[in-house]
């Protein structure tokens, strides 16, 4: 069983089983046939999920424990996966009992309760595995290009956390080592032309990477990025004309921008 | 009783004298612009922005008076500055925000 399933299957080991109990539940408040069928039908579907996502949690833990500093979460998660499926399980068994002894359904509903949470812990785990360490992220199909793309989200938004932390430095260092890793990806190239403006206070360089930079037409947030940019730094280098003209450029592209027209209006003002 | 009824407002008009030449303008900020755009004030007259979102994390940056914050949901984000030249000053959210982020900003207009 591959452990590249195990990110799909956990979604039914948590949805099928939660959605059980509470049918459950509602057969005990307004007893019907119809509720207490669909309550143990989605308790079995549940166990069998939760079965297939132990099994492909086991081969994916070797992915998830690569990632520093979360061995200890991956050993918890896996051990409340054991846990659930042995409750599960159990709970399946007396949903299968309530079919020729409807009295068992007590039973179940309490039982469900157990399985409800334990469910809930491991599924809070698992998300703290994968959102709060990327534990599995960018590695679980062995493709590197899934990797570099981890990568260059981490180095992204780790500059856009030491900007707002108020240390421009390490995040121009960065964007640095982003724009030289992935000089095709123009979203990170204007990143880098921004910092080296915003973080360093260099026009020059800004403009340069910026100018070099080619962004396809129907990148449309990303070109109004770039021709802001290249107003902005021609304005910081002393080139007051090239900025307006920049600036003309970019009403031209987009005719809608309110940002664009007033900043047009205020350096018309401001040249009296 | 008296006594006390004149020390409090003796207070609160000393706290209001503290503040008095400081304007206080509120704006919200939400998915894709500020509520008002357009902030007039008055040069060399403190202001303090008190800035709300609306919606999830923003920005305000006013890079000619070296401002920046971050404007959460549920908080008040306040900001002292005193405006010390006259003209037109482009204010904009610097913390991604959605495609519209780029329009999201504003003026603030300082008069003489």
């Amino acid at each position: 069983m591959t452990g590249a399933l195990h990110p799909l299957v956990v979604h039914f080991a948590i949805v099928l089983p939660l959605v059980g109990v509470a049918l459950r539940w509602m057969a005990l408040v307004s007893p019907g046939r119809a509720l207490s069928r669909g309550a143990t039908a989605l308790v079995a579907l549940g166990a069998v999920a939760v079965v297939v996502a132990v099994a492909t949690g086991e081969e994916a833990r070797v992915v998830a424990e690569e990632v520093p500093g979360t061995s200890a979460l991956v050993a918890a998660h896996a051990a409340w996966g054991a846990r659930t499926r042995g409750l599960l399980l159990g709970l399946a068994a007396l949903e299968l009992l309530t079919i020729v002894r409807p009295a068992a359904a007590i039973a179940a509903a309490i039982g469900g309760l157990a399985v409800v949470t334990s469910v809930a812990r491991v599924g809070w785990l698992g998300g703290e595995l994968v959102y709060a360490h990327a534990a599995g992220v960018g590695a679980r199909t062995g493709d590197s290009a899934d990797v570099a793309r981890l990568l260059l989200a981490g180095l992204d938004r780790q500059a856009a956390i030491d900007r707002r932390a108020g240390r421009p430095a390490a995040a121009a260092e960065l964007l640095d080592l982003a724009a030289r890793r992935f000089p095709d990806e123009p979203g990170i190239q204007i990143d880098a032309a921004e910092s080296a403006l915003d973080d360093r206070g260099d026009p020059l360089h800004a403009l340069a990477v910026a100018r070099a930079t080619d962004v396809p037409t129907a990148e449309r947030e990303l070109r109004f990025r770039r021709g802001w940019l290249v107003s902005r730094a021609l304005a910081a280098s002393g080139d007051a004309a090239g900025a307006r003209a920049a600036l003309e450029d970019l009403a031209r592209e987009f005719p809608d921008s309110a940002r664009v027209r007033r900043r047009l209006a205020a350096e018309t003002a401001a040249r009296g | 009783m008296h006594a006390t009824i004149r020390i409090v407002a003796l207070l609160l008009m000393l706290a209001s004298r503290a503040r008095g030449d400081e304007q206080v303008i509120h704006l919200t900020a939400r998915k894709f612009a500020y509520e008002p755009s357009e902030i007039t004030v008055k040069k060399d007259v403190p202001v303090v922005l008190e800035i709300t979102s609306l919606d999830r994390d923003h920005g305000f940056r006013l890079d000619a008076f070296g401002v920046r914050a971050d404007v959460k949901p549920g908080q008040v984000t306040r900001i002292r500055l005193v405006p010390d030249r006259v003209g037109r000053f482009e204010f904009a959210c610097d913390v991604f925000c959605g495609t519209g982020h780029e329009e999201m900003s504003g003026e603030l207009v300082v008069l003489e």
